[in-house]
């Protein structure tokens, strides 16, 4: 767990907890033949200094575009994106396509799912990273190299000055995943933000890139966003995790609060749902339905048709956020009055 | 999410040159089908007075300006006295007024109906007064005629040819991508050979097989045969690589486990998910097929007289004195251009509308 | 009741490069595996990408030939046939009933081009299940009913349902033929987690209703676990260890089970434990494998003998089988003493 996060935990807040990022009602909408689709909408989160937010939720709750969105990456239009993203005083919506350049890839950068398809076949690794390097840093080639095999060496990649010059088709993918945290990296950005980065990857090897991952955030000290839908990588990575369902966040709570107490249904539902060794020979616990498509949102609280305590109100009204214990928001009519169990 | 077919129609229709292209082909087509009816003159009848007459100038006033409807001047032909070229003068001392539905030389509509009715023309001797509008050719027989009797041809020629290749090299190319190994390695060393050859001169050659002495229905399915005999490599190519992937596609494994015999597979399976790519390939090849038989033709290999198509027509217009002096004998070509041009513009649309990926290469 | 028995079943795929293809490498993606199958049982088959297992379960329903081994089918009359060369004439109707199929991509699995109700007639009417078609439209619909859908359905086509859903179609579809043996390849892999304990119920259900066999193939330990009633581990087209679901949990013997185990996220945020995993580097290519034990670079424990030969599989417990020559040894002493 990083520093920041164990202060805010023992409530010794003090001004070393810096914020970095800002994002208040979000909503990015794509027009599409079918109608608007609402695929984030009114998001509000921040992201201090020093700490792993975990974004999770399933297919379609829209994690990724948030992080697409933060990044500049939703072309707007014909997408609609609105809000306020601030990264360290600057509104990054609205933001022209040269200054997010300066930003992107140099303080934000972004770890991707398929690392097979994040590199360019027809070049060298280290050909991309050195592009990477070029775009942003002041460094001359030879520097830029010696820093790239530096990068390469701390991520525990073996014989760095080979792998150099290798191409990616002559790696695995569990290989390649760490070269893509490698590119992240070369420019020391202030946030990383991850999209399934281990979603890929075998268990042995996840538990590899997991661990490394951690252990550069300690070292670097930089922020993360890590998008996931897997709550067990959730519960090893995460000093705070927001949940989405269907564009909104459901959910905030400190890791450990979240797993111990949850406080909305559909949170208590993922929870639940796990296979766990106790169940065997019984019946699995699960949640009622399917997740809805984004084109079909239902009315009210978005997650009611699937509640097993959906009341009159949440068929009609979108819950608030509520926050009934320090540090926690909760989207969810049972929390209105306060205590919702 | 909505059905594959609704979203490939709208995505159609967005394409505007797309769109275009379905509309001028409409036209083409409909007009193909009514030439008899649509031409003024049965498209062999020579009429030694008209001899290269350019453009009839259909006009709407007289001499007087007074308006008239539509009608032409009877013509007179002679012979410039210095320079021996023909020369037409219009007689101006009567009018003779262009009607619609005017009796004329007796076809049958479609090969059905027995009629002389014509769509427009005038109701006088071909001897002194004819309506051309693309004038008329060195045996003074009606352009305009000759190109909606040639697109009977030209038109078919490619839908024919394409069907057949089609239908080829959708076989040989299931057949190669469905049981792979040797089967596979030899059908795919084969279609590379015949196309490592030369198009042309392999056009030509198979050409020069199809008899002269054939009637002129025969050397027309000979000239479609050669066609498809080389056009189907493309189409095989493109469908053994769709049947190698959709091989593999669990919904056909499984059939496979079903214990669904091969054939079944393949016809109920692999064919049916090819089927709209197909569509789109054969599009695209259709100009390809209409520019090939336009060459044969050209260069004399092809359909011969009496019958006649836009290629044998340009054929005419081979020599660059011709072309200086009778400038309207290239109005084929330009019917040519239009209809390849709608051809390729449909294509990419469906193409488009279809695979939004570009998976499929043009052939 | 036997209804498969696979004995020492080998796999090797040809690559192929140049003008005439010809072969110029193998992966080896089986290498001789055994494995049993009893009517009413579920063998887990649990690894991770590469290990073979998804080439096991397609060679077991002939989907793929065998390069060598046998496998041998009791159908349901009792008679023995071998079926390790292609499927004889008397037997193929047989055991394509017999033997049903669930994969992994339920956006892949069911034509797009037909309707629900086609979909699960193929299987019925290759095997002229009902004379009738309308009868056989009524079975469809209490088909779907029983996974969970309604008839109505049976006209809509695969694009309008969830991935969720169209595994229960899937499903709908493999059972329609009243398999006594149904091989689940990741059934639930692709699906939401919300929605993956659906389907893993659905099947338990069902089978608890067939008294069907299931070889259950997943990388999810825990979901393999809650299936099986026997787990088989692979690596590198190796079986290196089999035993009862709870035998296998409460005592890994195999030195890559144990890292496999340790390696699953723990769901608890106060006790961390990816950090104290210690297992190096990634699996081999099959294309190249090692020499010996194919666990051996990876292996914390490794001998001086792992690297030379490949160990013999030994009953550490009842039923409890592992190939690995540290636990050979043991059991060897423990023996002697």
């Amino acid at each position: 767990m990083s520093a920041s996060s164990k202060l805010i935990e023992r409530g010794e807040r003090s001004e070393r907890v810096e914020r970095i990022l800002t994002v208040e009602n979000l909503k990015t909408y794509f027009r599409t033949p079918e109608g608007l689709v609402k695929a984030v909408d009114e998001v509000s989160f921040h992201l201090d200094r020093g700490e792993v937010l975990a974004l999770v939720g399933e297919s379609g709750c829209g994690k990724s575009v948030t992080a697409l969105s933060i990044l500049g990456l939703v072309k707007s239009p014909p997408a609609l994106v609105e809000g306020s993203i601030e990264f360290r005083g600057t509104q990054l919506i609205g933001l022209g396509p040269k200054e997010y350049r300066e930003i992107r890839g140099r303080q934000i950068s972004m770890i991707f799912q398929e690392p097979m398809s994040a590199f360019d076949p027809l070049y060298t690794v280290g050909y991309q990273l050195m592009e990477v390097a070029r775009a942003h840093m002041p460094w001359d080639d030879a520097e830029a190299k010696a820093r790239i095999i530096d990068t390469l060496r701390a991520i525990h990649i073996p014989d760095p000055e080979k792998r150099y010059s290798e191409y990616p088709h002559e790696m695995s993918g569990g290989m390649l995943q760490r070269i893509m945290i490698a590119m992240a990296l070369i420019t020391s950005p202030e946030i990383i933000i991850a999209d399934e980065p281990t979603t890929a990857l075998d268990v042995t090897i996840q538990a590899q890139v997991l661990n490394l991952m951690q252990e550069l955030q300690r070292d670097y000290h930089g922020s993360m966003i890590f998008i996931t839908h897997d709550l067990g990588t959730v519960a090893e990575v995460a000093d705070r995790v927001h949940v989405m369902y269907a564009g909104k966040i459901v959910e905030k709570a400190p890791v450990v609060e979240l797993f111990e107490d949850p406080l909305h249904p559909y949170t208590l539902g993922l929870l639940t749902s796990r296979v766990k060794r106790e169940y065997k020979g019984e019946s699995l616990p699960f949640i009622e339905g399917n997740v809805p498509r984004a084109d079909e949102l239902p009315e009210g609280c978005r997650f009611h048709p699937r509640c097993p305590r959906a009341m009159d109100k949440c068929r009609t009204l979108e819950p608030p956020e509520f926050s009934p214990r320090p540090n926690r928001g909760v989207a969810c009519w049972l929390w209105e009055e306060g205590d919702g169990r | 999410m909505e059905g594959t077919r609704a979203r490939i129609i709208r995505s159609f229709r967005r394409h505007r040159l797309g769109m275009a292209g379905l509309a001028v082909l409409t036209v083409l087509y409909l007009v193909m089908i009514l030439a008899d009816f649509i031409a003024p003159y049965n498209f062999t009848a020579t009429h030694r007075n008209f001899i290269y007459a350019p453009p009839t100038k259909i006009r709407f006033f007289d001499e007087d300006g007074r308006w008239r409807g539509p009608f032409v001047y009877p013509l007179t032909r002679s012979r410039d006295p210095v320079t021996f070229q023909l020369v037409f003068t219009e007689d101006r001392s009567r009018i003779v007024p262009v009607k619609l539905f005017v009796p004329g030389e007796e076809y049958k509509l479609m090969g059905l109906f027995k009629t002389n009715l014509h769509l427009f023309g005038v109701e006088e001797s071909p001897d002194t007064a004819m309506v051309l509008p693309f004038g008329a050719d060195r045996f003074g027989r009606c352009v305009f005629s000759r190109v909606l009797v040639g697109s009977q041809v030209s038109l078919t020629v490619g839908l024919l040819g394409t069907f057949l290749s089609v239908f080829i090299g959708a076989i040989v190319g299931a057949l190669s991508g469905y049981y792979g190994g040797w089967v596979d390695i030899g059908i795919q060393r084969f279609t590379e050979l015949l196309r490592s050859f030369p198009r042309i001169p392999l056009w030509l050659a198979l050409a020069v097989i199809v008899p002269p002495s054939w009637p002129s229905t025969w050397v027309y399915f000979g000239i479609v045969t050669v066609l498809s005999l080389i056009g189907w490599m493309g189409v095989a190519r493109v469908v053994r690589g769709m049947v190698l992937s959709l091989r593999e596609k669990e919904f056909v494994l499984a059939a496979q486990v079903m214990g669904v015999p091969s054939m079944k597979i393949i016809t109920k399976h692999l064919i049916p998910n090819t089927l709209s790519y197909l569509i789109v390939v054969s599009t695209l090849s259709i100009p390809g097929m209409i520019l090939g038989e336009s060459t044969i033709s050209f260069l004399g290999l092809g359909i011969k007289e009496p019958m006649t198509s836009w290629g044998l027509l340009l054929k005419q217009a081979q020599s660059l004195s011709e072309l200086q002096s009778h400038p309207w004998l290239m109005v084929p070509g330009l019917f040519i251009i239009v209809a390849v041009l709608s051809f390729n513009f449909v294509g990419d649309a469906l193409r488009d509308a279809v695979d939004p990926y570009r998976t499929v290469e043009k052939v | 009741m036997k209804i498969l028995a696979v004995r020492n079943l080998k796999k090797y795929f040809p690559i192929r490069s140049g003008v005439f293809l010809q072969v110029t490498g193998w992966v080896r993606a089986l290498q001789a595996v055994d494995l049993d199958i009893e009517q009413g049982v579920t063998v887990g088959i649990v690894g991770e990408s590469g290990c073979g297992k998804s080439t096991l379960g397609r060679t077991i329903v002939k989907i793929y030939e065998p390069t060598a081994g046998s496998i041998t089918y009791h159908d349901p009359d009792g008679h023995v046939h071998d079926i390790t060369r292609g499927l004889p004439r008397k037997v193929r109707a047989t055991f394509r009933r017999d033997v049903q199929m669930v994969f992994q991509n339920p956006y892949d699995s069911l034509d797009p081009r037909m309707t629900i109700r086609d979909i699960i007639r193929e299987p019925i009417d290759t095997h002229r299940l009902f004379a009738d078609s309308k009868v056989a439209d009524e079975y469809v619909g209490g088909l779907l009913t029983k996974v969970g859908l309604y008839p109505e359905y049976a006209r809509r086509y695969p694009h309008e349902f969830s991935g969720g859903q169209r595994q229960r179609i899937a499903i709908a579809r493999a059972i329609s033929v009243k398999p006594r043996l149904l091989i689940c390849d990741e059934p639930t892999s692709a699906l939401d987690v919300s929605v993956q304990s659906q389907i893993i119920n659905l099947l338990k259900d069902l089978q608890r209703e067939t008294n069907m066999s299931l070889i259950f193939i997943s990388h999810n330990l825990d979901v393999v676990y809650h299936m099986s009633d026997r787990i088989i581990v692979m690596y590198l087209g190796h079986v290196l260890e089999s035993a009862p679901s709870h035998a296998l949990f409460d005592r890994p013997a195999h030195p890559y089970t144990q890292a496999l185990m340790a390696a699953v996220p723990s769901w608890n945020p106060r006790y961390r434990k990816l950090g104290e995993v210690k297992l190096e580097g990634e699996p081999p290519s099959p294309i190249n494998p090692p020499p010996g034990c194919p666990f051996h670079p990876r292996c914390p424990h490794r001998l001086d003998v792992c690297d030379r030969v490949m160990p013999e599989a030994v009953e550490v417990a009842p039923a409890h089988l592992c190939a690995c020559h540290l636990v050979a040894d043991d059991t060897a002493r423990k023996a002697k003493a």
